[in-house]
């Protein structure tokens, strides 16, 4: 191995070394929230935070691809608290999203009546 | 003769012709659905009823309506009830922040976070019907999520609840329907569909109608922590003027405190703590934080070291 290529490796371990220990969050002295106070996990702070960078690029990148403009996604994320962001993560094509009804309920109507006209249900012999 | 006779012959032929025509199946059909679709306006519900059977127990006529868009009730909702809390906005101007474009709709937790941006307390109400009644007393609108379809082919929708009637139905702002009147256990099923999701907004010198302060106290927590320091010490000396002896709420109070750069005071507050609980091990860290944001090392190093 040349002295080249051992000081190119060198300089990319270091190099990321760097880059990861500025990503990630210190242990340091902190004070502690009431937020974490209530839910009694001090221990966990470091870990959350690691988990909250995560669940903020996840849910950045699933509002984008929802359709949502980038600009105002970053601040619709700013709005959201961790255990939120936590929350939203890998669910955002689960969870109720309140909407129209016009088109949905009459999808959900003309279904209904097509069973109705073919004679599986008896639903509007009620009405 | 004959002809004229015939010409009458084909005449009717081409009415009957017609009329049959006209009444083929398929636009019978066609028609039947346009009268359903007319019908059908807004979010209104086909088995809700629109006439007054019972007298008004409670309404709150002040809240405004906005008569939603294409899929935007959740705007329409939120301004509403944003609007009744003394917010100036409009359910436009909420969109951008809420509106996810692939999913037709507004998550909830989109919206909780919208009413803490406009420095209001989103307030979830326990479970129960009565719950929401207590909050129309207190003369505040409720925000209610719906499922108006199946279990298994959900159809989400936002409304306010602003009234009760007598007989239990209950009075929303819903869609393009300014006054909806909607029997209580119709109600019930679309809500428990949903997941009996309702909120408030409450304003910082305001408590829930439930006064259930453990509920209250963690939704502020959140606002503490999105970084709204003066909201949340507001809300915190709120609950302790009416329960001096709520030691979260001072808790949380100091952190407001030494959030805003006060650390005398925080210091202060924490170290009350201490001396009703001198074990609280949260309240000595926070005071050491506090004495080492005075700079006063010694003392700070000095209780930490009875904790470790």
């Amino acid at each position: 191995m040349n002295t080249q290529l051992k000081k190119c490796i060198t300089f990319f371990v270091l190099f990321q070394f760097f880059l990861i220990s500025g990503l990630l969050p210190a242990t340091k002295a902190e004070i502690i929230s009431t937020q974490t106070f209530i839910e009694s996990s001090a221990a966990n702070q470091t870990r959350n935070e690691l988990q909250t960078i995560i669940a903020r690029d996840d849910v950045r990148g699933e509002l984008i691809r929802l359709g949502v403009d980038p600009a105002d996604a970053e601040q619709r994320l700013a709005r959201l608290s961790a255990d939120e962001l936590q929350q939203l993560q890998g669910k955002m094509d689960e969870l109720p999203a309140g909407g129209s009804v016009l088109a949905l309920v009459g999808a959900v109507f003309l279904v209904l009546l097509i069973l109705e006209i073919v004679g599986v249900t008896n639903v509007f012999n009620k009405i | 003769m004959p002809v004229s006779i015939n010409r009458t012959r084909r005449k009717e032929k081409t009415l009957v012709n017609r009329n049959l025509f006209f009444f083929r199946p398929a636009k019978v059909l066609v028609i039947v659905l346009l009268c359903i679709a007319s019908l059908l306006t807004g979010c209104s519900l086909p088995r809700s009823v629109t006439t007054d059977g019972a007298t008004v127990e409670i309404e709150l006529n002040t809240v405004p309506f906005f008569p939603q868009e294409e899929y935007q009730c959740g705007p329409a909702a939120l301004a509403a009830l944003l609007v009744s809390s003394d917010v100036v906005t409009l359910p436009d101007l909420l969109s951008p922040a809420l509106y996810i474009p692939k999913r037709h709709g507004t998550l909830q937790l989109e919206m909780i976070a919208s009413i803490r941006s406009f420095n209001r307390v989103p307030y979830q109400l326990r479970p129960e019907v009565d719950d929401i009644v207590g909050e129309l007393r207190a003369g505040r609108p409720v925000l209610v999520l719906q499922n108006l379809g199946l279990n298994i082919w959900p159809v989400y929708h936002y409304a306010v609840v602003i009234g009760v009637l007598r007989n239990g139905s209950l009075i929303l702002r819903s869609g393009t329907t300014e006054r909806l009147i909607i029997e209580r256990d119709t109600f019930l099923n679309s809500w428990e569909k949903a997941g009996q999701w309702a909120m408030v907004a409450l304003k910082g010198n305001e408590l829930p109608a439930d006064h259930d302060l453990a509920r209250y106290l963690s939704a502020v927590s959140r606002i503490e922590a999105i970084g709204n320091s003066q909201l949340a010490e507001e809300c915190y000396k709120t609950v302790l003027t009416r329960h001096p002896y709520n030691d979260l709420a001072v808790f949380g109070l100091a952190n407001t405190m030494f959030a805003q750069a006060n650390f005398t005071a925080a210091a202060t507050f924490y170290s009350y703590l201490l001396r009703r609980d001198p074990t609280r091990a949260e309240a000595a860290n926070n005071l050491a934080e506090s004495l080492a944001a005075l700079h006063c090392y010694q003392l700070a190093i000095e209780l930490l070291d009875r904790f470790l």
